[in-house]
């Protein structure tokens, strides 16, 4: 694997093209791709996983009826988010208005206009940065994964890590390494 | 389309535009230890339940290819109400595609503290005029109905959920509304 051949081109431009033109598999790489992210999206704003069940669901039926219209296929993953925060929103004051006691999680997502820009912007950011990381290899998913999300608490066990993984411990630093540098420069790539 | 929507041009574009300029430098900005942090608590919160994957590659059928989309032009269930709202009132929902209009309105079939979970609806299709009406929902499932010559129409005994209507006017291209959601 050179680098010079690294990265692959996006492939969801393609798919949201396909899927726009009766492509059901294409469709499902898309689901694949960005479930994640929507479901990322909700927790972020503190729906119950019911409201969040139907909001991701109801987020997917949004993009299927503007799958032709999208006007970045580059920046689905921010469409995605934005649209999902929508939906948030609306169910979050849905909420306010029948049951009118004071509701801080939507204070926090609504509130002065610097609270809501601060959402915006994280929202923003997660999109961002869930499609770097979806295009980086799947080996260095997988290892990034392992030493971050497997953590919990404290610093990642890399002998552990390196068991789960069938992996020599002694490349897991250097290959977190090179892996972050990679999803480094498609954060780069992502602002031009 | 609502004039909201990112995927267009104007005003709404523009703080798309910023918001990303925005992000993007901001997570450029993060250390090591940061974007570790920062993609640990997104992984973490992407978990995804395999029946909603599954519902959603599945939902896929329910593209309405040869139909025109009618956008959601006002609706009374989204609009920001302070104070209580009655719990029975119905709610109201415009689409809009040239040519046509309908308007709905949705309540739930119960009595107070009996909870159905089954919806009514009534509508009305301007320019008035017959029409075959067809509710669809998120599983595929269609309830058909007619508007009548002064494009009146209803239904009863609907499941909650997505919903979006397919109007099909004698002479005219479909028309299809956005989903929206009923609970």
């Amino acid at each position: 694997m050179t680098d010079e051949s690294w990265p692959d081109t996006d492939p969801v431009p393609g798919w949201v093209k396909a899927a726009a033109a009766g492509d059901q598999h294409a469709w499902d790489l898309l689901v694949d791709r960005f479930a994640g992210l929507v479901w990322a999206i909700c927790r972020e704003h503190r729906l119950s996983n019911s409201d969040a069940a139907d909001t991701v669901q109801l987020t997917w039926l949004r993009l299927l009826e503007n799958l032709g219209r999208i006007r970045d296929p580059s920046r689905l993953a921010g469409w995605l988010a934005t649209t999902c925060r929508r939906e948030c929103l609306a169910v979050l004051r849905q909420a306010k208005a029948t049951v009118p006691t004071a509701d801080d999680t939507l204070d926090l997502v609504m509130g002065g206009s610097g609270a809501a820009d601060q959402s915006v912007l994280a929202t923003e950011q997660r999109a961002i940065l869930w499609q770097a990381f979806a295009r980086l290899s799947a080996w260095c998913q997988q290892v990034l994964r392992a030493l971050i999300v497997d953590a919990e608490d404290g610093p990642p066990s890399y002998r552990l890590v390196a068991v789960e993984l069938q992996t020599p411990v002694g490349g897991l630093g250097p290959t977190r390494a090179r892996c972050l540098s990679q999803l480094r420069k498609l954060l780069d790539s992502s602002g031009i | 389309m609502s004039p909201e929507d990112p995927g267009l041009g104007g005003p709404a574009a523009d703080d798309q535009e910023r918001a990303f300029a925005d992000a993007s430098r901001a997570l450029g900005e993060l250390d090591d230890q940061e974007l570790i942090a920062r993609l640990g608590e997104l992984l973490g919160d992407a978990e995804v339940p395999s029946w909603s994957a599954e519902l959603a590659k599945a939902s896929y059928g329910l593209r309405a290819v040869d139909a025109e989309l009618a956008a959601l032009s006002s609706d009374s269930g989204l609009s920001a109400e302070s104070g209580m709202r009655a719990v029975a009132a119905p709610r109201l929902a415009v689409f809009e595609v040239a040519g046509l209009s309908l308007q709905i309105e949705i309540e739930i079939e119960a009595e107070p503290g009996a909870r159905s979970g089954l919806w009514r609806l009534v509508g009305q299709l301007t320019p008035a005029g017959p029409a075959r009406i067809g509710i669809r929902h998120q599983d595929g499932a269609v309830s058909w109905t007619d508007a009548d010559d002064r494009g009146r129409f209803s239904a009863a005994q609907l499941p909650g959920g997505a919903l979006s209507l397919r109007c099909e006017r004698p002479g005219q291209p479909a028309a299809a509304t956005e989903w929206i959601w009923v609970s």
